[in-house]
């Protein structure tokens, strides 16, 4: 179901105005959700909206001859998530800046937007405000994600940190004990003291043990 | 103390006229003994012990007219080659029938002996006449054998030196015999199996074990009466109750145990149906006979009938045992092997046995004990017996084998019954949170944001609808948020789309941004998706975790770590909160840790866990993918 006509009254105005218009696609399986977004977006100035679908069958339909310059899509669709369809899309279209709008506030559907090639995620629930700043910033070149320019996982600390037992192992290594001695004193397996050891060899990103040991004394985590 | 002079009082023996006795010039046999050719034994005080066993041939001579039914003579003419006259003892057997008459000849008349009873072991008595003989002069003696209903009765003669008496009806005395250290021996290594087969059947209970058991302990008792009655030297005085009685019922019951332990331990019933009848008719056919051999007893007229039976029946059961045998192996039974070599060897011992007690020449010069033909039987029981409890060693082993397996394996089911209903259950719970969150999500969520933007687009034309529009959707929003927040809780969506290390990055940035506690995720490791099950236990494992540490620890920092390795997955998740005491778990068991392990053990993982009061918990799971 395609409906792409409706609201484009003039032909002229629109070639007058073709550079400046920025053209919007809505992709929800809600029709209140398109109504709410298109009566949002008829408020803002120099937005056109070209059409809308509501499911990704649909949607690739229209893009086939058709196209636009921002998209507005949803993740959850019948028949398809938007993830893919974004992929698919752009694939077909790369100009095409896709903002996903999506109920969903983790990060795992950002990220994913992220890499399926959208330029933005505003939530269902954002103000006018904000999805405009994503449209500007999308039609812009640069992107919008969630109220932020950039995505950086800030809880995720740079520097691994060591589990106790980790540190407990460096220390019973640096005392000169072999697997089987550590499992014997901390009532594990010598493959768990094993793994604990390949762990710290790639947290502190050394090549053997010898060189853990010299690591550990020397940045006195022992 | 016992002396040979004790037993003859003096006084004249009466003279008996010559014409009065049966006509001593016709006997039945003739027989001239040297005293220093006659067969010898040397006792144990020095003395030579002189003896004389009329051979078979000799007794079945044909009765002469002038003997009685039954009534011999024997002529036996006495030299003594000595320098020195020599008192010798004469005995004859101590045979209940059987009588013995000993005279001596004088010029003209025959003396019956002044004849004495010498005592001897059980019931038993010995005929005993003493008899001087000077050197160099021939002496002739009578001995008359009575036989009243049967003649065929080992007898024996004997010539004692007259001071070696006693120490001769000692030797006979199976009791105090040296020479029956082998027999001691012997039955003392039957007792010992017979109880221990005893403790086996008291221990297994089975019927198998019982019939063995009895199986020994009639041999036992068979043996242990003939040692005890000294019927163990072939030579000796035979019992006459032992032999009479005990000797056949005994052996026809060690038969009986034999053939019901031959039913259960080859399992004939099944294996072999129709040898199982035929046994279980033989097994009748021998109490019958134990029942009849006993009445026999008490009718003395018949014990030739009776001894003639038993030799038949010996004879008949020996090749029913073959018969079993040969039967046994063609069967091919895995543990036949065990009881063909041991009725084999018990056959043919027990038929060397057999031919010995008629041809004693052929094993005389032996040393002892094999001198005596019952050794070359006990030999055989012994070897039977050897392989019979081989065989139920090893068949036991067997069936305790099979039973292990069997029961491993019902535990196994067990374990994978409780396994499919944990997983029936969880998945279940699991996919009705997953539509629950999915509802909320799809379709009430959808139908708030729709709310919110048609809200949103309201014009208020006042300054108070103003500010209470933004009420109204901050109100929204706040709803939005908890709607969202619930379907988290209720199921990740993303872990199904994104995987683990999303869902768990979602979760933890959530956790993070409540800003209660610094919350540290670090994945390391090749990541990869794993099963929905494994994914979803595991989010679900770390979020009790997380939950545990944020609940009762008041932690102020979490780390979260995720490992993939190979074949394996590693997750660690520790605060630096209050910590507790081990022990109280394993006492108490706390809901939320019961699930923690119910989960790792569902995944077959081990769970690694490091705490003590005010030091914080280290959690560390270790789960093959």
């Amino acid at each position: 179901m395609i409906i792409d006509n409706g609201f484009q009254n003039d032909h002229l105005s629109n070639i007058y105005s073709y550079q400046m218009m920025t053209r919007i696609f809505i992709v929800d399986d809600h029709p209140m959700v398109v109504e709410g977004i298109r009566s949002m977006l008829l408020q803002l100035p120099n937005l056109e909206f070209v059409g809308f679908a509501m499911n990704a069958g649909s949607c690739e339909g229209y893009f086939l001859h058709h196209t636009a310059d921002v998209v507005l899509m949803d993740i959850n669709l019948p028949d398809m998530s938007g993830i893919e369809l974004c992929a698919r899309i752009l694939k077909k279209q790369p100009l095409i800046r896709v903002i996903a709008l999506s109920n969903f506030d983790q990060l795992s559907y950002v990220q994913s937007m992220k890499e399926a090639g959208a330029c933005g995620y505003v939530l269902k629930n954002a103000s006018s405000e904000e999805l405009q700043r994503a449209i500007t910033a999308a039609t812009q070149g640069s992107a919008y994600w969630l109220g932020k320019d950039n995505l950086k996982e800030h809880w995720i600390s740079q520097q691994p940190l060591l589990t106790r037992r980790e540190v407990e192992v460096l220390r019973l290594i640096a005392e000169g004990l072999t697997n089987n001695e550590i499992a014997d004193k901390l009532f594990v397996s010598a493959s768990t003291v094993d793994s604990h050891r390949k762990n710290l060899i790639s947290k502190l990103q050394v090549k053997n043990t010898a060189a853990l040991v010299k690591m550990a004394v020397e940045s006195k985590i022992i | 103390m016992m002396t040979g002079m004790a037993y003859f009082t003096s006084g004249q023996s009466p003279v008996i006229p010559i014409s009065r006795w049966p006509p001593f010039d016709v006997v039945d046999s003739y027989v001239f003994v040297s005293v220093d050719s006659a067969s010898k034994t040397k006792l144990s005080d020095g003395h030579q012990l002189h003896y004389f066993r009329p051979s078979t041939e000799f007794l079945n001579t044909p009765i002469s007219s002038a003997s009685s039914r039954f009534q011999y003579y024997y002529r036996f003419d006495v030299l003594n080659d000595s320098p020195d006259t020599v008192n010798y003892f004469v005995l004859g057997s101590p045979q209940r029938h059987f009588e013995a008459g000993i005279y001596q000849q004088h010029p003209g008349t025959v003396v019956p002996m002044p004849m004495k009873q010498v005592p001897y072991w059980l019931n038993s008595e010995a005929k005993v006449a003493m008899l001087a003989i000077p050197p160099h002069q021939p002496q002739t003696v009578y001995v008359k054998l009575m036989f009243p209903y049967y003649r065929e009765v080992p007898m024996y003669i004997f010539l004692i030196e007259q001071n070696s008496l006693n120490t001769f009806l000692l030797s006979q005395n199976g009791l105090r015999s040296k020479e029956n250290s082998f027999s001691w021996f012997y039955c003392g290594m039957l007792f010992m199996m017979f109880m221990y087969i005893t403790l086996k059947f008291i221990q297994i209970r089975t019927l198998e074990y019982f019939y063995y058991g009895a199986y020994i302990f009639f041999f036992l008792v068979y043996f242990g009466l003939k040692l005890l009655s000294g019927v163990t030297n072939e030579w000796i005085f035979y019992s006459d109750w032992y032999s009479g009685f005990a000797n056949d019922q005994l052996q026809s019951a060690a038969y009986i145990m034999y053939f019901l332990f031959f039913q259960q331990f080859m399992r004939t019933k099944i294996t072999m149906p129709d040898l199982h009848r035929f046994i279980g008719i033989i097994i009748y056919l021998l109490l019958v006979y134990i029942v009849l051999d006993g009445i026999l007893f008490f009718v003395p007229e018949t014990i030739f009938l009776k001894n003639t039976l038993w030799t038949v029946i010996r004879g008949i059961l020996l090749v029913i045992t073959l018969y079993c045998i040969w039967r046994t192996a063609k069967a091919q039974i895995p543990v036949g092997g065990y009881l063909i070599t041991g009725g084999l060897l018990l056959s043919f011992f027990a038929l060397a046995a057999m031919i010995f007690t008629f041809q004693i020449d052929w094993i005389k010069a032996m040393p002892p004990p094999f001198h005596w033909p019952i050794t070359y039987f006990q030999i055989g029981v012994a070897c039977e017996l050897i392989c019979f409890t081989l065989g139920l060693g090893y068949k036991n082993r067997k069936d305790e084998l099979k039973k292990l397996e069997a029961e491993t394996q019902l535990r196994r089911q067990e374990d994978r019954l409780e396994f499919e209903r944990y997983k029936t259950m969880t998945e279940a719970r699991e996919a009705e949170r997953g539509r629950i969150a999915k509802d909320l999500h799809d379709g009430l969520g959808g139908m708030l944001t729709g709310v919110r933007l048609s809200l949103a687009n309201l014009k208020p034309s006042t300054p108070e609808d103003q500010s209470q529009l933004h009420r109204s959707l901050d109100m929204l929003d706040g709803s939005v948020y908890e709607l969202r927040r619930i379907a988290q809780d209720l199921m990740p969506l993303a872990l199904q789309r994104f995987g683990l290390t999303s869902a768990l990055r979602d979760y933890t940035s959530a956790v993070h941004s409540m800003g209660i506690v610094n919350i540290n995720f670090q994945v390391m490791g090749e990541v990869r998706r794993l099963s929905g099950e494994h994914e979803l236990i595991c989010y679900r494992l770390i979020q009790e975790l997380v939950n545990n540490a944020l609940k009762h620890a008041h932690a102020k920092s979490i780390l979260v770590q995720v490992v993939f390795q190979k074949h394996a997955l590693e997750l660690t998740v520790e605060d630096d909160g209050r910590g507790f005491d081990k022990k109280v778990i394993s006492d108490t068991g706390g809901s939320g840790w019961s699930n923690i392990q119910s989960r790792v053990s569902y995944l077959k993982g081990t769970i690694d866990l490091q705490t003590n009061p005010d030091e914080g918990v280290s959690v560390h799971v270790h789960l093959p993918v």
